[in-house]
């Protein structure tokens, strides 16, 4: 399956962390897999039309992370340790997702709400 | 029939071709109404590119035809060999530029997918093999002319050894004189494809275009690359081809003479795949384009 990511320059989050929390949810939801190649830097910031460092510096802070590593004359992949969430706690996700939406929350209230659980 | 108005024949050819190649994507369009307009801008521009590119072809084809019908000293004979050569490089530049300015994300959301294009993949295809055989075979040939050819570099010469005949000679002849500046464009010519190649593989992705559609337009881009470098070197193998059998054909009898004939009539068939490799359309956008991929909440 292709997946995409979207990202918006007048969002208060920097382009960077909006492309490392896209991709590391992609990874998270199993739709990244170990093994799977990311596209090269310079590719990515022509098609998002930002600078490449942006690009670069997610791709740090995802390799940082543990999700994906860089390799030689390979690019970056994704991580064999990077296993997706439990099948149950997807589900789970995506039955808060589809309930927040269904009375009208947006989606930065479902992540301030996930936010405010985990402080709990 | 001189051998440099046989020389013509290749850029007549290309202009001919080039007619035939604005006709048949003219008949063969597609409607843009459905589909999505960055879509339809893309490919508006990449036909632009490929109209520039076809038409400084042409321009350049008339140029040089009109050198030759003026009766073209030896340095213009030279520029007569390498023209299809310089055609394609030319086109192959309009097709770089193209590429360049491709149209680039706007707006404040922008989306990309994650896929990992690499050249090599948009690359293999019969038309990246033809190139490098084309390329290959003209190396090939022009390394064995000119080590035929006289000490001129554009003539073959026989040398009848204890005869009071003497020698007898014939030019032109794709020696070295006409094989090295062909060697360099044609190592020009490949950069070039190179170029446009890598440029193609890393432009910006159409707005709104999924995985297949973003892969069809580069490919198209691959394609047109190809085959406009392809249909140089054809062009220039067949011309050296006949212009070489024609020389071997008057120089020397018996098997040799027949190896000549030979060549004469490989380099019409060349010739004529060089007109089919310009008539093949590049990949061109269907008209039911799949779903949208997955976006990230």
């Amino acid at each position: 399956m292709t997946v995409a990511i979207t990202i918006d320059l007048a969002a208060a989050a920097p382009a960077y962390e909006q492309i490392r929390t896209q991709v590391a949810g992609h990874i998270r939801a199993g739709r990244l897999e170990a093994g799977d190649k990311l596209p090269v830097v310079r590719a990515l910031a022509a098609d998002l039309g930002i600078a490449t460092n942006t690009v670069a510096r997610a791709y740090r802070e995802l390799e940082v992370e543990g999700l994906v590593t860089r390799r030689r004359r390979v690019g970056t992949i994704v991580q064999d340790s990077a296993v997706p969430a439990p099948a149950a706690v997807q589900q789970l996700a995506k039955d808060l997702v589809a309930e927040a939406r269904g009375v009208g929350l947006g989606d930065e209230q479902v992540v301030d709400i996930v936010r405010g659980a985990l402080l709990a | 029939m001189s051998v440099e108005f046989l020389m013509l024949v290749p850029v007549v050819f290309l202009t001919v071709v080039g007619v035939v190649v604005l006709a048949v994507l003219a008949a063969t369009a597609r409607p843009s109404a459905r589909l999505a307009a960055e879509v339809a801008a893309a490919r508006r521009h990449a036909n632009l590119t490929s109209l520039v590119a076809t038409a400084a072809f042409l321009a350049l084809g008339f140029l040089a035809l009109g050198g030759l019908a003026a009766d073209a000293d030896v340095d213009g004979s030279r520029l007569t060999a390498t023209a299809p050569l310089i055609c394609a490089a030319v086109a192959l530049v309009v097709l770089l530029v193209g590429e360049l300015t491709w149209p680039r994300p706007t707006g404040v959301r922008r989306t990309a997918l994650l896929n990992a294009r690499t050249p090599l993949v948009l690359t293999r295809s019969r038309w990246a093999c033809g190139l490098a055989a084309g390329s290959a075979a003209l190396a090939a040939l022009l390394g064995a002319t000119g080590l035929a050819a006289d000490e001129t570099g554009r003539s073959l010469t026989r040398v009848f050894a204890g005869s009071d005949l003497g020698t007898r000679t014939h030019g032109a002849f794709p020696g070295w004189f006409y094989g090295v500046p062909q060697l360099a464009v044609l190592t020009v010519l490949l950069v070039l494809v190179a170029l446009v190649i890598r440029t193609a593989t890393h432009r910006p992705a159409v707005v709104s275009a999924d995985l297949p559609t973003d892969n069809l337009l580069r490919r198209g881009s691959v394609v047109r690359a190809l085959r406009v470098a392809l249909s140089g070197v054809l062009v220039t193998l067949a011309g050296d081809l006949f212009i070489a059998g024609y020389g071997l054909n008057h120089v020397y009898d018996g098997g040799r003479a027949a190896l000549g004939a030979i060549a004469m009539l490989a380099a019409g068939v060349l010739g004529i795949g060089a007109l089919v490799a310009l008539v093949i359309p590049a990949p061109r956008l269907r008209r039911e384009l799949p779903a949208p991929p997955a976006v990230a909440a």
